[in-house]
């Protein structure tokens, strides 16, 4: 009985970004599919589709005891009633303004029932525009929030940029994020199905993520800043350790933590254990067997005010040989 | 959960069970306990949006994700849901209009629509929110509807008699007091509470941190009750502004509901049905009294009997119960289907109770003996 559930794609990303051309582009692409998009306001870009519903951006707080955790209501209101509708979408994709927070949209979809029951997000999207995210991300703290959050990262505009500002960019932009796909482009010209059907918050597609591993020089401090830190450790994690350590973790310093991932070689399992986590969202489940690969567990976090020597030495008290 | 008629077999009369045959009124119904007879249309693919009966019509409405508007009459002929109207938006919220006859309608075009026979007039538009929410007041013929942050509502006649544009949110609720002089409308926040006869001035705020969802005032005027995104209620003593939290659902609250007489407020998101007794001070300290088990199911749907302390209770696997509330035993009258109930509806008699499910299917159920003596 369980139907098939509808893929929703987030597009972020700053003003004038290209946001709507990459939106119009999927649209165009995917003639004859089925699409409902929801946007935050009317661009000058109009945009190619039967159905354009316009959104509030209404976050609320929930008293779930979490202070981070918020929702978008008026997502929640608008899915469920287009999910009334008759119509078999192929997809939703959500355009959200350029100053946009994405943890309450992408919060809506793990917390909520109703849009739980019935859609599941695919992936978030971030469009960077590549002449202005230097000067732009000091100064927009969502901006750096956006890219934080995203699973695929469209570098847009590289024709505008000479090498040495692209490699700068490329090098921030790893900085905050090490878990997402970048992909260069030019206006919004990506192959469709590099930022389609990503699955990325799927459990079971948490072992296609390969993190780049932080260099040695490249060593940050407790940074207020947001930066992505990768952990790894081929000897096996002790379960209860690391669930204890987790949990405290995550209650304590979830406002900070935007997004989390690992695969982890628990002792005496045949199976991996996957997870991944939104602020204080976590989800969890077993994945493949490790069979006769390697085994070691891979942890990364994406947040601000994070000390990389801390959580490598929290990390390491995890597993059986501490 | 008790299963069959919760009275016994006293007083109860073989010959009202009907045998199914030609010319039988009751040719379409399929005998569920002693006390109940369903008549059951097919699924038809397509989601309920609302379910309301129009006393006037003695018929249910129907209203459907794809903008089908449908019809039934609440007799166990076998006759199947007619369409009434065809409305090119989706309708999202219904409610019976002044005086039991016609059926006001908000839509996702952000029109007003009133139902009435089968033609649609519109009586109003928002030139784009939607039209989430609709109250109506016969006795001072008021309706009123919310669209994103504003209340509107209007006289018989069609007239705007009090209007607030500006709720700190998009408002998730409406509800008039029973006397109709006031309107309390739930937001994010809390809930509003304005004074009909006196535009301009200020509202009751009735102040809870969390997205509410769901407002109504009880039948006696002594209570408001919310629903809220956090999976729980919130009850204010209107005397004096006392809230009270009732939480503990495992689920969202989707439907509450008052006994005709205010003294319990029954709702959705737990297990069984859950009704608070709110006589005397209130709910606070005395826990809510259960009917109603179904195995891995639910509660979607809520609605009281319009005379006795009974609540139907309508699941997520489609099963429908008539509860007595305060004996806390419960009776079968529409065994599962699959598909969770959407919409609940009693007659104004409590002789006949309408559900629907997510499938589209619509269910009539007769009442055969009185739930509670």
């Amino acid at each position: 009985m369980e139907q098939a559930k509808v893929p929703v794609t987030l597009i972020t990303g700053y003003l004038g970004a290209g946001k709507t051309t990459l939106l119009n582009r999927i649209l165009t692409e995917q003639h004859g599919k089925k699409y409902a998009v929801i946007v935050n306001e009317f661009g000058e870009e109009g945009i190619d589709n039967d159905l354009v519903v316009d959104a509030d951006e209404e976050i609320f707080e929930m008293n779930n005891g979490c202070i981070c955790c918020t929702v978008r209501g008026d997502l929640i209101r608008i899915i469920s009633t287009l999910m009334k509708r008759a119509d078999d979408f192929d997809g939703m994709i959500i355009e959200t303004t350029g100053l946009a927070d994405p943890a309450p949209v992408v919060q809506t979809f793990f917390v909520d029932e109703d849009v739980q029951a019935k859609v599941a997000l695919d992936a978030v999207v971030t469009v960077v525009d590549a002449c202005h995210f230097l000067d732009a991300v000091d100064e927009e703290h969502e901006l750096a929030e956006q890219v934080a959050f995203a699973d695929i990262i469209l570098l847009n505009k590289t024709d505008l940029v000479d090498a040495d500002k692209l490699n700068a960019v490329k090098a921030k932009i790893s900085s905050l994020n090490r878990m997402a796909k970048v992909i260069e482009t030019v206006k919004s010209q990506v192959p469709i199905a590099d930022v389609l059907d990503r699955g990325a918050f799927d459990l079971s597609r948490v072992l296609e993520f390969e993190p780049g591993l932080l260099d040695e020089e490249d060593d940050h401090e407790h940074d207020e800043n947001i930066i992505s830190i990768s952990l790894k450790t081929d000897n096996p994690i002790e379960p209860e350790k690391f669930s204890n350590w987790i949990r405290g973790f995550i209650t304590d310093r979830g406002v900070d933590v935007l997004r989390t991932k690992g695969i982890l070689n628990l002792s005496g399992q045949d199976n991996r254990y996957v997870f991944q986590g939104v602020h204080m969202v976590m989800d969890s489940a077993w994945g493949a067997p490790w069979g006769g690969d390697a085994r070691s567990s891979r942890l990364v976090f994406i947040g601000r005010n994070l000390d990389e020597a801390e959580l490598r030495t929290a990390f390491d008290n995890c597993t059986v040989a501490a | 959960m008790t299963g069959g008629g919760m009275m016994g077999a006293a007083g109860f009369d073989p010959a009202a069970l009907g045998i199914a045959g030609a010319g039988n009124p009751d040719a379409g119904a399929r005998i569920i306990s002693p006390s109940v007879k369903l008549s059951e249309s097919p699924a038809v693919g397509v989601h309920p949006t609302f379910t309301v009966i129009e006393p006037a019509e003695a018929r249910a409405v129907i209203g459907y994700g794809d903008g089908t508007i449908r019809s039934i009459g609440l007799v166990l002929d076998g006759a199947q849901p007619s369409v009434l109207a065809q409305i090119a938006a989706t309708p999202i919220t219904a409610a019976v209009d002044i005086g039991g006859a016609g059926v006001l309608i908000g839509t996702d075009g952000g029109e007003l629509l009133r139902l009435g026979g089968s033609d649609a007039d519109k009586l109003a538009e928002t030139g784009g929110p939607w039209i989430g929410e609709i109250a109506v007041h016969s006795g001072r013929g008021l309706r009123a509807f919310a669209a994103a942050k504003a209340l509107t509502v209007l006289d018989a006649g069609g007239a705007v008699v009090f209007e607030a544009a500006d709720h700190p949110s998009t408002v998730a609720g409406l509800s008039f007091s029973p006397d109709g002089a006031r309107i309390a409308a739930a937001h994010y926040g809390g809930v509003s509470v304005w004074k009909l006869t006196e535009p301009g001035q200020k509202p009751v705020r009735l102040d809870w941190h969390g997205s509410h969802t769901a407002v109504s005032w009880s039948p006696n005027g002594q209570f408001i009750v919310s629903a809220m995104q956090d999976k729980e209620m919130h009850c204010w003593r209107w005397k004096d502004r006392t809230g009270m939290r009732m939480s503990g659902y495992p689920s969202k609250i989707r439907a509450i509901a008052w006994t005709a007489d205010g003294q319990y407020v029954a709702a959705s998101g737990a297990d069984t049905v859950t009704s608070w007794d709110c006589s005397g001070k209130g709910p606070s300290g005395k826990p809510p009294l259960e009917f109603g088990y179904v195995y891995d199911g639910v509660v979607r749907q809520v609605a009281a009997h319009p005379a006795d302390h009974v609540v139907a209770g309508g699941y997520s696997d489609g099963t429908v119960l008539i509860g007595a509330i305060e004996q806390e035993t419960a009776m079968i009258a529409r065994p599962a289907s699959g598909h969770a109930v959407t919409g609940l509806a009693w007659t104004a008699d409590g002789g006949t109770l309408v559900a629907t499910d997510e499938s589209g299917a619509v269910a009539v159920m007769r009442i055969l003996e009185p739930v509670v003596s």
